[in-house]
């Protein structure tokens, strides 16, 4: 019996050897098709609910030609939407998979959109949901919307985009070449928030109609196919970003415009292209392409006093002029670097001005004395938000102007010389 | 699988014994001498061949004494016999005795126009010789016979090789016969140093093997080891280099080829000349050559034919072809099933889209699709050429359209086959190639089951592996993995040959250096100043030419 028994251990050992290997890895093996990939998602706070609203993305294949003839020419937004309450927004995510044959899969999220209400009640919980989740991405973008974000992703159209996810996606490569907007993701938003002065700045997503002709691209279906896709008027409600959120702590404490976000974006370096249309000294307009934006935050200590300094080098070309202004001249030239000047000077004032009204250092003031000035840092550091507040700053702009685009001299039609 | 039966043996916990004896005829193999009596060997022969239609013994009087010359038919040729040996035997008086065997021997000799001759006194090695293509001459009341060498049989001419395609380079390739072997890679060594010892290997079949290596080059250790195994092998027969291949290797059950082999004599040539040594094998165009390493392996004859940059950017995509050809399949899979957050989002989208209709988890669509397309690899050998091509249409068009349309396999998954398959190609050694193709299904399994974490787990063990095979001495990763700077020059990248000055370490230590320092062409071309050549060639002075011509001048002294 003993002897027998031993002849059958080592063939079991290795059996369950094998065994185990395999079976060590099938529990996590999920086939990409029984995923659903998260796309975007609103958090919002309802009451003492929490709401969580997801995009999944409707996988479709890709190309394929289509089966049924061309019907496709109404931009369809291939998405799947579930919106769930919960004490938690774990909790409220779990409802979700009542209703979801497939496992939500988080690591493709895109982006990540914040409701008012919960933003002014503070969007700790959402970053510690994110930071939690192993699946999530830091690289997830992040926005602030005006009212609760669930609308918006419930509401979002695109014409070009399949889902909002994607058309976030997109908004944050090419948003900076405005100046009027940026999307931070959910490591820049951590690293502010954990900064010395414990303050950020979220843009502000919000949906904006634009009429669509109806009739475009459909070829004439007039008497066509059948009543259910017959053409409507309709009116697309696509995203975009206007203004932006301030911060103190994680609490929504005011709110940017426009302009003041990109007053704020000259600072922080999130300007890589901007416009600036200015007026000559003729009075016509002139418009200007900034190519390059510098800037540094600074602070200076003297005589017991806390002096911030903003210095912002630009660089431009002039693309546009609506007067016959000759800019090969020089002083055509200085005037406009002046007038450019003043408008960067006049923007970084209103955010500047804002941000010290809600008392939230967006600016870095608070990194720039820590590290220049240890020791007072450490003195001022329990009521920075006080001192922020009344902190002298100035601000000293560079503008250059480089270049008038192809051509020197402006058209001028019928004119000789 | 052979990498099963270590762990089958290990299994039944049995050691093997000795194994059977071959058994073979003891009495034919005797090495008795030949008897006075020139009918008792003639029987003797008839009984050793027994009813052999293409033994023919043509029994002749010379010099008063019966006599008789015996050979074989099929391998002898004709037109020697005929013209040469039955003429002059015929032309020597019949009548007139010698009583002298010395004088009768020296007598014949003299007349025979034959070049190669030998006098022979055992019956076996008569019979040996024989079955080698030669003739015997037997003679009433000696004990000696005299053994002619007319060796003709049909033979395929020298073309060029089919497997080992190069597109620049000698179009000849070595065919069966070990002779013009020989005369092949001696045509291109003119060099007494180079050395065949031949031997015979194969109780039955008693092929002939030569060893071949340049004398004072090769390294005595590794010559001697040679031998030394060869001589161990007992065997019965000897049909291709692969019997030799599977009997000399270190590693029996590794997957990866351990000898190189060639076709082509020029690369033969330049492996003798890194010190290596090879065996030839009677009845088989492969040459092997040791010590083998994965280098070699991946050296196609091109690289040092083509000129050196474009090599250079061959053979690395020669190197990323093998990974390709390794990992590709196994990546997929572990992606698919496993690391989605690895795929780009609109690519993950898509795969999710297209996999939809399909029934299988990824490791068995893939492993289903990797057998398919072996099997469709073998069929595509095997087949007759006018069917391959059908095949190939037939195959593609069921793989490639059939499969997705009906849902059963994913269109991604095709592009991951296709790409293997053709990367798999640029492994320029087809058993290589083949060990490639192996691997890749473990790795899919590992894949499917361990996803990233097992493909590393399998490539650490391949790469143990790679790392602790050998070769008659020499590693088997050789410029790597000890890492030898000077190796580098010629294993991803190709240094031009003026760089190269030095052999390989390994194998060509008994004499380092290949060639002179400083061919450098471009260090040649500015020695000789072509352009002050150039300005007396031209003969019109300008102002800028004669000003350079003057600032050279002061410099240098002049010619």
């Amino acid at each position: 019996m003993g002897k027998r028994g031993k002849g059958f251990t080592r063939p079991l050992v290795l059996v369950a050897v094998v065994v185990a290997i395999c079976a060590g890895g099938c529990w996590d093996r999920r086939e990409i098709n029984e995923l659903s990939f998260f796309s975007s998602a609103a958090f919002d706070l309802e009451g003492q609910e929490r709401v969580l609203t997801v995009e999944y993305i409707k996988p479709s294949p890709a190309g394929g030609g289509g089966e049924g003839g061309g019907r496709e020419t109404l931009p369809q937004r291939q998405a799947i939407i579930d919106s769930e309450k919960g004490a938690t927004f774990l909790e409220a995510g779990r409802q979700g998979a009542l209703g979801m044959p497939r496992r939500a899969y988080l690591a493709h999220a895109a982006a990540i959109l914040i409701g008012e209400e919960m933003a002014r009640y503070g969007i700790k919980e959402v970053l510690e949901h994110i930071d939690r989740i192993p699946e999530f991405r830091r690289t997830t973008l992040i926005l602030l919307t005006r009212g609760p974000a669930r609308d918006e992703v419930i509401m979002a159209q695109s014409g070009l985009e399949k889902n909002l996810g994607r058309e976030i996606t997109g908004l944050h490569k090419w948003v900076q070449v405005s100046g009027y907007g940026f999307i931070p993701n959910v490591n820049h938003v951590f690293y502010d928030l954990s900064g010395e002065a414990g303050s950020t700045v979220l843009p502000v997503l919000e949906l904006a109609p634009q009429p669509y002709p109806p009739l475009l691209g459909r070829g004439g279906t007039a008497g066509g196919t059948g009543g259910a896709t017959a053409p409507k008027a309709e009116t697309l409600l696509t995203a975009r970003l206007n203004g932006a959120g301030l911060f103190y702590r994680d609490k929504l404490v005011a709110w940017l415009n426009a302009e003041q976000t990109r007053g704020w974006s000259w600072v922080r370096n999130k300007v890589k292209n901007a416009v600036l249309t200015l007026s000559d000294q003729n009075g016509s307009l002139v418009s200007l392409n900034i190519t390059d934006s510098r800037a540094k935050t600074e602070v200076e200590y003297r005589d017991g006093l806390i002096r911030g300094n903003i210095k912002v080098k630009v660089e431009g070309n002039l693309l546009e002029e609506q007067g016959y202004q000759d800019f090969t001249k020089e002083e055509a030239v200085k005037y406009l670097e002046e007038q450019a000047a003043a408008r960067i000077r006049a923007e970084i004032t209103e955010a500047l001005r804002a941000a010290q009204k809600a008392g939230t250092d967006v600016f870095g003031f608070a990194g720039a004395l820590h590290r220049r000035y240890p020791k007072v840092w450490r003195q001022v550091e329990n009521n920075w938000r006080d001192e922020f507040q009344r902190l002298p700053v100035t601000i000293e702009i560079e503008a250059k102007l480089r270049r008038t685009g192809m051509t020197g001299r402006p058209l001028k039609p019928g004119g000789g010389s | 699988m052979p990498a099963l039966y270590p762990m089958w043996r290990w299994l039944r916990r049995r050691k093997k014994g000795g194994g059977g004896e071959i058994s073979l005829p003891k009495g034919r193999q005797s090495s008795q001498l030949l008897h006075p009596r020139l009918d008792i060997n003639i029987a003797y022969i008839k009984e050793a061949f027994g009813p052999s239609e293409d033994l023919v013994i043509r029994e002749i009087e010379l010099y008063g004494r019966q006599t008789a010359l015996i050979y074989i038919e099929t391998l002898v040729d004709r037109d020697v016999v005929q013209r040469d040996i039955l003429r002059s035997l015929i032309t020597l008086p019949a009548a007139t005795l010698v009583k002298d065997e010395a004088v009768l021997f020296r007598l014949i000799r003299a007349k025979l126009a034959v070049g190669d001759l030998e006098e022979e006194v055992l019956r076996s090695k008569v019979i040996n010789g024989l079955l080698d293509g030669k003739a015997a001459l037997l003679v009433e009341g000696s004990t000696r016979c005299l053994l002619l060498s007319i060796e003709g049989w049909e033979k395929r001419p020298v073309e060029e090789p089919v497997n080992e395609v190069s597109v620049r380079g000698p179009r000849e390739g070595f065919a069966e016969n070990l002779a013009t072997n020989i005369s092949l890679i001696r045509r291109r060594l003119r060099t007494p140093d180079l050395c065949f010892e031949t031997l015979n290997i194969g109780r039955r079949t008693h092929t002939k093997i030569a060893i071949c290596y340049l004398e004072g080059l090769a390294l005595p250790e590794i010559v001697e080891e040679v031998r030394r195994r060869l001589e161990r092998i007992d065997i019965d027969g000897v049909l291709e280099s692969g019997y030799l291949e599977e009997l000399l290797e270190e590693a029996p059950f590794s997957p990866m080829p351990q000898l190189n082999r060639t076709e082509r004599p020029d690369k033969l040539v330049a492996d003798l000349l890194e010190g290596k040594v090879a065996i030839l094998t009677d009845g088989t165009p492969f040459v092997l050559v040791l010590p083998g390493s994965l280098a070699d392996q991946m050296q196609a004859p091109d690289d040092y034919y083509e000129r050196w940059p474009l090599s250079m950017g061959v053979r690395l995509f020669r190197y990323l072809g093998l990974l390709i050809s390794l990992l590709l399949p196994s990546l997929y899979v572990a992606l698919v099933s496993f690391h989605q957050e690895m795929i780009p989002t609109p690519l993950a989208i898509s795969i999710a889209a297209q996999r939809e209709p399909v029934p299988y988890p990824a490791v068995v669509e893939t492993l289903i699709m990797q057998v398919l397309f072996e099997i469709l690899i073998e069929a595509g050998i095997r087949l007759p050429r006018a069917i391959g091509t059908t095949i190939s249409i037939v195959g593609a068009l069921v793989i490639g359209e059939a499969a997705v349309r009906a849902g059963l396999m994913s269109a991604p998954m095709i592009i991951v086959i296709a790409a293997t398959a053709i990367a798999s190609f640029t492994v320029p050694t087809f058993s290589l190639g083949q060990a490639v193709r192996l691997l890749r299904l473990p790795m899919i399994f590992l894949a499917g089951t361990l996803g990233l974490l097992g493909i590393f787990a399998g490539l650490m063990i391949i790469l143990i592996h790679l790392v602790s095979l050998r070769n008659f001495g020499q590693p088997y990763l050789t410029p790597l993995a000890p890492f030898i700077w000077e190796g580098h020059k010629d294993l991803i990248e190709r240094v031009p040959w003026w760089a190269m000055v030095r052999r390989p370490l390994l194998t060509g230590r008994r004499n380092l250096r290949r060639m002179a320092i400083g061919l450098n062409p471009a260090v040649n071309a500015r020695e000789r100043e072509p352009e002050e050549e150039l300005e007396t060639f031209l003969g019109n002075g300008n102002v800028k030419n004669s000003y350079r011509k003057g600032r050279k001048r002061k410099g240098r002294p002049k010619r």
